[in-house]
């Protein structure tokens, strides 16, 4: 095998191994939030799922309901498969994403998904669990609803809680799916 | 009268393609996302082609739907989106600048009104050079990725593929 070949094929190698933002031990951790339907929740209420854990904040525009949809089409080009996934959104906004203001967002995106909040401190627990990172942005005009930078990938987490993989915001629902079927036809 | 005719059939030409014209600026494919109430931020997206030799800048935007239109767009680094307001938007002789999910975006505050699907409303935007274009942006879903007739430019969407290459290799490194 020459150079070029070999080295060819250690870049394909890494990237079907997909890059890892942090050491993969690192990502994911227990939490207790509430879903939008009122339940108080924590990681070990989906059991023997696989967790697809996107964070974000109803109030935001463009990116948000974005991800949602991809969210909601991964699940649709699951098919069957999808039944050994739940899908997390988990705010980072708690001070307005009620988890009645969930409930209202929440369906207009997959009747599978499920949006989850909790106390400023719940939040904050969970979203460094998974290395999430959130800040209120400043805001353009007094008045305005204020706006959240954060973490946009989405964590595919194993059913004992380990982190497989994470999908960065771009990738079609198609994508996520197809790799997601990987990992499933593995177990 | 074969004059007023020619004109109603610009009129309706232009009507039903959905493109608004001033000059040579050209504003298409106008929608907007569908909200929940009228609290939270609103959001459109369009393309704007300029087929003049010269280049225009989009200055700003206006709607009897929002209070404010402001061009933001979402960037994201090491894995962390932000939206920052967009400034004026510059638009190359020749060229075209779109505003879609996950980069350019039209933000859409203290509204007047919640935006229901199904429905439209108007939008002026000014431009340097060509001034007012109105155009009729229809509203989508909330989990829309695209204007609700299907127009979604994908053959032309080099651009924007480049653009999100660029926002994951900056994440990898």
């Amino acid at each position: 095998m020459s150079i070029a070949r070999f080295a060819a094929a250690l870049v394909l190698a890494l990237l079907l191994a997909g890059p890892a933002p942090a050491r993969a031990a690192d990502i994911g951790g227990p939490f207790t939030l509430t879903d939008h339907h009122g339940n108080a929740v924590t990681e070990a209420s989906y059991p023997g799922k696989y967790l697809l854990v996107f964070f974000g904040y109803t109030y935001c525009p463009d990116v948000c309901p974005t991800e949602l949809l991809v969210l909601g089409q991964t699940l649709d080009f699951l098919g069957e498969d999808a039944a050994r996934i739940q899908a997390l959104f988990i705010s980072v906004d708690p001070e307005r994403d009620t988890p009645a203001a969930l409930a209202e967002y929440m369906p207009n995106f997959h009747p599978a998904l499920i949006g989850l909040t909790g106390t400023p401190e719940q939040v904050a627990k969970a979203a460094k669990a998974y290395r999430v990172f959130f800040r209120k942005s400043p805001k353009a005009a007094e008045g305005e609803a204020y706006l959240v930078d954060h973490t946009s990938l989405v964590y595919l987490m194993d059913p004992e809680g380990e982190f497989v993989s994470h999908f960065v915001f771009g990738q079609g629902g198609e994508t996520v799916a197809r790799t997601i079927a990987k990992v499933l036809a593995r177990d | 009268m074969r004059l007023i005719v020619a004109l109603l059939a610009i009129v309706i030409t232009f009507t039903l393609t959905g493109v608004a014209l001033a000059g040579d600026i050209k504003v298409k494919h106008a929608w907007a996302r569908a909200s929940i109430g009228t609290e939270r931020p609103g959001v459109a997206y369009f393309m704007i082609y300029n087929d003049g030799a010269e280049s225009d800048r989009l200055l700003g935007a206006k709607t009897p739907v929002a209070e404010r239109a402001m061009v933001h767009e979402s960037l994201m680094k090491n894995g962390v989106m932000k939206m920052r307001p967009a400034g004026d938007i510059e638009i190359a002789p020749g060229g075209k600048v779109m505003l879609e999910p996950g980069g350019l975006h039209l933000m859409l505050t203290f509204r007047q009104k919640k935006l229901v699907e199904g429905e439209s409303f108007p939008l002026t935007l000014t431009f340097e050079q060509a001034g007012e274009v109105t155009v009729d942006v229809k509203i989508a879903g909330m989990a829309a990725k695209m204007a609700p007739n299907g127009h979604h430019e994908h053959h032309e969407n080099h651009g924007q593929q480049e653009h999100h290459q660029e926002k994951h290799q900056e994440h990898h490194e």
